[in-house]
């Protein structure tokens, strides 16, 4: 039994460290290209890194395992993320932790992948929309969305 | 395309199905589950199994295998979200003044609530006296996958089950995904999305339905509140059942757990905030406005 939950265990961290490995090669890569301006006789303010403290909260009858990752990173450089799941009694994962393994903090695409990341959606009306099949939405709702896709829908 | 059109649950639900014909007589088998499904576990109807604990004394009971399923999933998203989660908070629900399907008014008794201890111990439910159960947040979407379960069981491979916004597709019959716009929380005129949606199950939740005074439907057990700051949240995952457990848990608990969340329903979500921010999961794969 103990064995299948270290396997379980295992094969979890592997998984994590694999998605948040592929994650931060997928957001290097996509990272926008810092554009060249004048430089401006103001002073400027270095910008601050963006990090966090992460609490752990570790529920009675639960133990949090630890183990740390080193992974390559453009520019010839390893960084080193330190994962922690926290486990329940029967062996499943109820919180997964990611840090720098040296500061113990987290940098934003640490808590991007922990998180999520923060971003802004405007919307767009209805009548922009082509070819919807049907709408998701919280029941209960209005069935004004759904009824009006008929009359788009006759429009198109 | 065949589309029928149902009344359950408490709201309107429309199968899309890519097949030449959707008979009456399978149309009825549909039918037959989902008022069963109904019957067996809204905690509207008294004679329910979500209601057969109203009045008993602590001990050991067996459950049908049904809802030991729905239990053990409810058990999962109250250790996830740290309690914040709980089943067992039917009788706050109704304190509060959503005791039917009209909401009242509050009846005053809300901070009298004590949350009922439950766990389950083998096939059996071990609880320390009286207990009403809602399974609000993940019934509905298991029900959803039990729709496809049915359709699937009469031979139909291309469909999408919409369960009042909720829903989970397979995909059209010429391979294509269902194209599906997601209501903006709150903006019944505006999309935030769209997405494709094939092999998936997709879940929306916001907290201007249902509302009531200072409640709506999406209450924390442990605060005895309504939750507040977030307004709406939407998970994709491999089926509704998933999906709509991850929905629940974001509305339910911080975002330092959305790790752990997305991980174990292998869930992409997005989380509104009163402020105006949303939250995005880093793979979340559709379009955003």
């Amino acid at each position: 039994m103990t064995k299948i939950k270290k396997s379980v265990v295992l094969v979890a961290c592997v998984v994590a460290i694999s998605i948040f490995v592929y994650y931060r090669q997928v957001m290097k890569i996509f990272q926008p290209v810092a554009k060249v301006e004048e430089a401006e006789p103001a002073v400027v303010e270095a910008p601050t890194p963006v990090a966090k403290k992460i609490s752990l909260e570790v529920p009675a009858g639960s133990k949090a395992v630890s183990t740390v990752a080193n992974y390559p990173v453009p520019g010839d450089n390893v960084d080193m993320v330190k994962f922690t799941l926290v486990v329940d009694k029967a062996g499943v994962i109820s919180q997964v932790v990611m840090v720098d393994a040296k500061t113990e903090e987290a940098d934003e695409h640490q808590v991007a992948f922990m998180d999520g990341l923060s971003t802004m959606i405007k919307g767009k009306k209805l009548s922009e929309l082509k070819a919807v099949d049907r709408v998701g939405k919280s029941s209960l709702t209005t069935n004004a969305f759904n009824d009006s896709l008929d009359e788009l829908k006759a429009a198109l | 395309m065949q589309e029928f059109i149902y009344k359950a649950l408490g709201t309107s639900w429309c199968l899309l199905v890519d097949a030449p014909e959707f008979p009456e007589a399978a149309r009825e088998v549909v039918l037959d589950y989902v008022t069963d499904f109904e019957k067996r576990f809204s905690r509207f109807l008294p004679d329910s199994e979500v209601n057969a604990f109203r009045t008993s004394g602590a001990g050991e009971y067996p459950i049908s295998p049904e809802f030991m399923t729905l239990l053990r999933r409810a058990d999962r998203l109250r250790t996830l979200t740290a309690g914040s989660y709980d089943p067992a908070m039917a009788n706050l629900l109704e304190r509060a003044g959503y005791g039917g399907k009209q909401m009242e008014s509050p009846d005053g008794d809300v901070e009298k609530f004590s949350l009922p201890h439950w766990e389950l111990s083998g096939e059996k439910l071990v609880i320390d006296g009286p207990v009403a159960f809602d399974l609000g947040g993940t019934g509905k979407g298991y029900c959803i996958d039990g729709v496809a379960a049915v359709l699937r069981r009469l031979g139909y491979e291309y469909f999408l089950v919409d369960g009042g916004g909720d829903m989970v597709g397979t995909k059209k019959r010429d391979g294509s995904a269902w194209h599906i716009a997601l209501e903006y929380p709150g903006k019944k005129d505006t999309a935030a999305g769209t997405l494709e949606l094939s092999h998936q199950g997709l879940a929306v939740s916001d907290s201007f339905r249902r509302r009531w005074g200072k409640w709506h439907h999406i209450v924390n057990p442990k605060e005895k509140k309504a939750v507040e700051g977030i307004i709406g949240c939407m998970a994709v995952a491999q089926d509704a059942w998933a999906a709509d457990s991850v929905t629940s848990g974001l509305f339910l608990t911080s975002a330092e757990r959305y790790g752990a969340l997305s991980l174990e329903f292998q869930a992409e979500y997005l989380v509104f905030y009163q402020d105006g921010q949303v939250r995005k999961s880093p793979h979340w794969n559709g379009e955003l406005f």
